[in-house]
């Protein structure tokens, strides 16, 4: 057989290649929910909410052509607004994650007025703004209204059909299960979005809008929609956060943890479906083994030895990266994998006989792929 | 009552008039070629019924509908598609996809719609094999899946068309088609632009600087200077009004 492969999409052997891809991972996670530490269910809960954020982000910015530097901000609301609600007002999580989204919605579509008007470096300046200001607005939020006992993150109760006991190993559990859970409805919606009518015009708004009106794509509907969703699933990002926080403070989202939304993203491969989570789980392992397993580095001169080494490595990690693989982890095995086999899309329609311009069934030559 | 029918426009861009006053109509079916010497305004009117530009004053009336009033992303649904002089194609996307963007006004389905995939699958098919038939007609299907970036200039003109196309407009405006084509490339666009009007049964407003071109291929010829009208008529008559040559080839005084 020549290489490369040719599996022509939809066909069954590509629908055998996606189920086995599936229950693969789906093993992978049956696995460690039953012989994991606790410990370890937590770092992969907190991967699956750094890639939740990921993926809203890419929704935006990979595909849509709009940076935000405030999506800590849209996480940072949603996690104030489940802790302070359950813990002070007592409300169901459930509920609070709903009005988190719709808060975040809401402020999405404000911020994507200006961007309306704004491209990139400047739309990053207004968006960093954002950024800048929560901590200092939260600040004053916790000191004015907060009393001591509310400035925790929400504890989430199992419930009673999972079967889950209410204590500190049955609930990392559960956490780990509606982390997974959350992840796959947004990366659903993300893939279901680019993947039809409305997606084509996001990209389309992204490679060029004037083309993009013409044929007919509303831009400031477009765009501020498209931010709010966006803003909305980094919402969900926040609400997990606060699930797992013992205490929520205003350094919690600052602008820090946008830029490593941003790093995940590029790390894993922007406007890919698959780049923002690979790139998530990618940038959040190789953190911890970097900060557990951080050499010591005695040779170097006074403060330069005492340093955050971990951090230092994984910036030069990150710039190593960004020179062998510039689209991303996922890109570049994309590229790579491109030798081996490729998925072809399913021909075009062939065309009508010239007799009878209704016959769609002709032998006609279809459309090859080159 | 004609299908365009452009009244009195007027474009000043601060100080500078670009257009003054042009009026002129087209029927259906009708090929309207608009010629003028460089800066006669012919791309401004051109931006100005695709709602890229404001007009000052004057009315723009397509079949009934009060042209200037509708924005820009509502005209392809009024049946009016344009091509782009340099090109202003979707460099990341397929060819496929390109021409499905060009019919987005065809659909329906929104961000909720979309979200959920209600109702998609049979509108996307759909979509899919009219752009694949198009991309056929303008000889472009063996590249159905390459991405935009990266071919060859002629090829991308036609994609351009191809991508108006789909929007299945009653109106095509075409920016100067021939500019950056080989001769005989020239010779094969007018072949396709008479069985694109023949086939799709559309109008088609023509801004061109190759004369042979649009002298061939026009019903119609509207001459423009300093954002004025000179000259309206069938191509004989018009390349043999004094005031077109005067433009073109200037007067001894």
């Amino acid at each position: 057989m020549t290489m490369p492969i040719k599996i022509r999409e939809s066909s069954p052997l590509h629908w055998a290649l996606r189920v086995v891809g599936v229950s693969a991972l789906a093993a992978i996670a049956v696995y460690f929910a039953s012989n994991a530490a606790p410990s370890t269910l937590g770092k992969i809960t907190e991967a699956c909410t750094l890639a939740i954020a990921a993926v809203s982000l890419n929704l935006l910015l990979g595909f849509n052509g709009q940076i935000s530097l405030g999506h800590s901000t849209f996480a940072g609301l949603a996690a104030f607004t489940a802790g302070y609600s359950v813990n002070a007002w007592h409300w169901n999580p459930w509920v609070s994650l709903g009005v988190a989204c719709v808060l975040c919605f809401a402020l999405g579509l404000l911020l994507g007025l200006p961007a309306l008007r704004l491209k990139g470096p400047y739309l990053a300046l207004v968006t960093l703004a954002v950024a800048f200001v929560w901590p200092t607005v939260a600040r004053k939020f916790l000191q004015q209204t907060v009393k001591a006992s509310t400035l925790k993150g929400m504890r989430l109760r199992p419930p009673t059909w999972t079967g889950l006991a209410n204590n500190r190993v049955d609930r990392a559990l559960f956490l780990f299960w509606l982390s997974l859970v959350l992840l796959v409805i947004t990366y659903a919606i993300v893939r279901n979005l680019r993947k039809s009518r409305i997606g084509r015009s996001l990209v389309a708004v992204r490679d060029n809008e004037t083309a993009a009106a013409v044929m007919g794509v509303n831009l400031p509907f477009t765009k501020t929609v498209t931010f709010g969703i966006s803003a909305a699933l980094a919402g969900v990002a926040g609400w997990l956060a606060a699930a797992q926080l013992a205490t929520l403070d205003e350094n919690s989202f600052s602008i820090l943890t946008s830029i490593k939304y941003l790093l995940a993203l590029f790390l894993g491969g922007a406007a890919t479906l698959a780049g923002p989570v690979v790139g998530a789980f990618t940038y959040f392992f190789a953190d911890d083994l970097l900060k557990t397993n951080a050499p010591k580095w005695d040779f170097l001169p006074g403060p330069l030895s005492k340093g955050p080494v971990a951090s230092f490595l994984l910036g030069v990690l990150v710039i190593v990266f960004v020179f062998i693989a510039p689209l991303g982890l996922v890109g570049f095995v994309k590229a790579q994998g491109r030798k081996l086999a490729v998925v072809v899309p399913p021909p075009l329609r062939p065309a009508p006989k010239a007799s009878d311009p209704t016959a769609h069934a002709s032998p006609a030559p279809a459309g090859e792929v080159e | 009552m004609a299908m365009l029918d452009v009244q009195d426009v007027s474009v000043s861009f601060g100080g500078i008039v670009a257009l003054n006053g042009l009026s002129f109509s087209i029927e259906e079916g009708q090929i309207c070629g608009l010629i003028g010497p460089n800066g006669a305004g012919k791309t401004t009117m051109f931006n100005v019924i695709s709602r890229i530009y404001q007009a000052t004053s004057g009315r723009v009336s397509f079949r009934g509908h009060d042209l200037l009033q509708v924005p820009a992303h509502s005209i392809a649904r009024l049946g009016i598609a344009r091509t782009f002089q340099n090109l202003a194609l979707f460099p990341t996307m397929t060819l496929l996809e390109n021409v499905m963007v060009g019919g987005h006004s065809t659909g329906t389905a929104g961000f909720a719609r979309c979200t959920l995939r209600i109702r998609t699958g049979r509108a996307e098919r759909a979509l899919r094999d009219e752009a694949g038939d198009l991309l056929r007609s303008l000889r472009l299907d063996h590249l159905a899946f390459h991405p935009a970036a990266g071919l060859p200039f002629g090829t991308l003109k036609r994609l351009e068309i191809a991508r108006a196309l789909a929007a299945r407009p009653a109106f095509l405006l075409m920016d100067e088609p021939a500019s950056g084509l080989t001769h005989s490339e020239v010779d094969e666009l007018s072949e396709t632009i008479r069985s694109i009007r023949d086939e799709f049964k559309l109008a088609v407003l023509l801004v061109e600087h190759h004369m042979a071109m649009v002298m061939g291929i026009s019903d119609t010829v509207v001459a423009m200077e300093f954002g004025s009208k000179i000259a309206e008529g069938p191509p004989a008559l018009v390349q043999s009004n004094e005031r077109v040559i005067a433009a073109y080839l200037g007067t001894t005084p």
